[in-house]
């Protein structure tokens, strides 16, 4: 059986039509082509997109994928693609944000006073340790300086060698 | 397909609800803008163009939608491959520079050309969408039915009424210009 568009006569009949009409219908916006895909539109409603499909053929592809959608398994999706579209709306103030964990009051002073302990006996331990040794350093220094200058204990020097010679 | 998207916290810019909305939809609309992608289109970019438009200028279009009026399946379906043509459309578009344009073809016809006007009720709108679909998209019978959701034998019988209006309105012009 021929189909409907085979005949040549028709067909010629049609293109002379088509080139001797304006376009006039308005254009419906999405919802209204979603809902009369779905067949929701009154008689009134649904003219009027059927007036602005059969002007702008195009669109009737759209109307046919919309009523096929659920005969057709999803299509996996990349997981870029998910991503890039994800980014487009930047997190919300309903999102809540990661709170440290609240530490109570004591514990907070218990810690500042832990450090500042340390400080206070690595301070005390270093001036200690700093004192005692500049104290030796400056005593050898005076009994050295006391036996090497004063001309009164050149004895020394000579029981030095001479303590050394007899050894 | 359930549509479980909370619309009501999307569009409020509940980032959660975004991400669950785009892993949930990113399939259909991928689909739906494939059946339009011309040959050497990048899918990618007509579905991230896709999700632009529908969070742009505080999720403009999203809140056109209303699922009284139909399902958000379907809408986000003619909302991707009316994009996809948009977008291919712009990036196809051929520009000339008006430097290249011979001078002559830059002018304004005076006079317009006269279209002969056909009466706006001969075909009803189901009469010129069905003859548009057969000749126009080459489209089977079986095919717009389900399209239309009717019976194929009623887009037979339609397009007959249509043809035999077509017929009768030239015959009629013909004779008319002849007995001038």
């Amino acid at each position: 059986m021929a189909a409907l568009g085979d005949d040549r006569e028709d067909r010629a009949l049609w293109r002379r039509w088509r080139d001797t009409t304006d376009l006039t219908a308005a254009e419906p916006d999405a919802l209204a082509l979603a809902a009369y895909a779905e067949g929701r539109l009154d008689e009134a409603a649904a003219e009027v997109v059927e007036l602005w499909l059969a002007e702008h053929p195009e669109s009737i592809g759209d109307i046919v994928a919309a009523r096929a959608i659920g005969q057709r398994p999803p299509r996996l999706v990349f997981n870029n693609i998910v991503a890039h579209a994800s980014e487009l709306v930047p997190g919300s103030e309903n999102v809540v944000a990661f709170r440290r964990p609240a530490v109570s009051s004591w514990r907070n002073a218990l810690a500042w006073a832990s450090i500042a302990a340390s400080l206070v006996l690595v301070s005390f331990g270093g001036f200690s340790m700093g004192s005692s040794a500049y104290a030796n350093l400056s005593g050898t220094s005076v009994s050295d300086g006391s036996s090497v200058d004063s001309p009164d204990n050149t004895g020394s020097i000579d029981t030095y060698f001479s303590d050394d010679s007899s050894t | 397909m359930a549509e479980a998207a909370n619309l009501e916290a999307l569009i409020r810019g509940n980032k959660a609800e975004w991400d669950g909305f785009v892993r949930r939809y990113a399939g259909l609309i991928l689909s739906a803008a494939r059946g339009t992608a011309r040959p050497g289109t990048e899918l990618e970019d007509i579905v991230q163009e896709v999700f632009t438009r529908l969070c742009k200028d505080d999720f403009r279009l999203l809140k056109t939608y209303d699922a009284a009026r139909a399902g958000l399946s379907t809408w986000l379906t003619i909302v991707a491959r009316s994009t996809a043509r948009d977008l291919q459309r712009r990036r196809q578009a051929p520009t000339t520079s008006i430097d290249l344009v011979p001078e002559g073809m830059l002018g304004v016809t005076a006079e317009p050309q006269e279209k002969l006007r056909l009466p706006d009720v001969l075909l009803s709108p189901r009469q010129k969408l069905i003859v548009t679909m057969i000749y126009e998209r080459d489209m089977e019978v079986t095919e717009i039915a389900t399209a239309l959701g009717i019976d194929p034998q009623t887009v037979r019988s339609t397009h007959h009424k249509a043809m035999l209006k077509l017929r009768e309105h030239f015959a009629n012009e013909e004779k008319n210009e002849k007995t001038k």
